[in-house]
């Protein structure tokens, strides 16, 4: 469970088990992005083979294709995609015991990334899709993205045995910007996700390239 | 609403005909062998789902008869 300040801690005195962990996890660079409308049933499985593995490029195809609520859209390639580690929010105040400050969590965290010479009516596309949705009203979104990313990467969130998608709030991708003579267009993108994101970060490998997917 | 069934290996999933049409025109796109078209009611032409016509052709049936010199069926 999420620390929260203002409850009562979940642990007392015993420490929980740690997992022995099976395996690292590494993000490494994220390429592309596919957002969907949350579903209450996810759309994959974290199996590696099977009907609705995350895995196949046939479990794919049809969500790509779909014209309902289960449609995945994907971005154009994104470079320079960064997802800061999140700050510890304090309360600092020298009339606490010896100064020390109080723990009050974790902040949100901003991913930003860059879309290089990307067609304006792609992006136009994804804004129109994703920025009310996602930022219409302060902490609700409907939308959740899975990371795509090098060597056949797919991250996501454990949700049992699903793979779900990372929701993401203020999804936002600038206009475009350019610096003149030999500069490459660019527009910015943006998003944020809660603290305690990455709780149940999942990045699996799939056994097609998820790059090289594209929109229907 | 007219669903049309596709398969996948084994696996087989009725989908609505312009979903179908979608999933098997990105597959094209991609270069991917994964849906085919599995109805005995529809057949795929020129990127389009369309209803098979299972009636049998009378006017052929004739047709034949006439060009062997025998009399067409009423």
């Amino acid at each position: 469970m999420p620390f929260d300040a203002g409850l009562c801690p979940t642990t007392s005195g015993t420490l929980a088990t740690v997992p022995a962990g099976s395996c690292i996890n590494t993000l490494d660079q994220t390429q592309r992005i596919a957002f969907q409308v949350q579903q209450s049933t996810p759309s994959f499985i974290s199996a590696n083979t099977g009907t609705g593995s995350y895995a196949l490029q046939a479990t794919w195809t049809p969500l790509l294709a779909a014209t309902n609520a289960t449609k995945i859209i994907l971005t154009p390639i994104i470079t320079g995609l960064t997802i800061p580690p999140n700050e510890v929010l304090e309360d600092t105040n020298e009339n606490f015991i010896n100064g020390l400050p109080q723990h009050l969590g974790f902040g949100n965290v901003t991913i930003t990334g860059q879309f290089l010479n990307a067609d304006p009516a792609v992006i136009e596309a994804l804004r129109g899709n994703l920025t009310s949705q996602s930022g219409q009203n302060a902490g609700i979104t409907s939308i959740w993205a899975y990371l795509l990313g090098k060597n056949k990467r797919v991250t996501g969130v454990t949700s049992g045995s699903n793979l779900a998608g990372i929701p993401m709030y203020n999804i936002t991708i600038s206009d475009v910007g350019s610096e003149g003579l030999r500069k490459q267009n660019i527009h910015n993108f943006r998003a944020v996700v809660p603290a305690e994101w990455s709780a149940n970060l999942k990045t699996l490998v799939a056994s097609f390239d998820p790059i090289a997917l594209a929109n229907a | 609403m007219t669903e049309v069934t596709l398969k996948y290996g084994e696996h087989t999933q009725k989908f609505e005909v312009e979903h179908a049409q979608n999933i098997l025109a990105l597959e094209e796109r991609l270069g991917a062998k994964n849906w085919t078209l599995s109805d005995s009611n529809f057949e795929l032409k020129d990127g389009i789902i369309e209803r098979k016509n299972n009636k049998p052709d009378k006017a052929a049936k004739e047709r034949l008869a006439v060009e062997e010199g025998g009399t067409p069926s009423e």
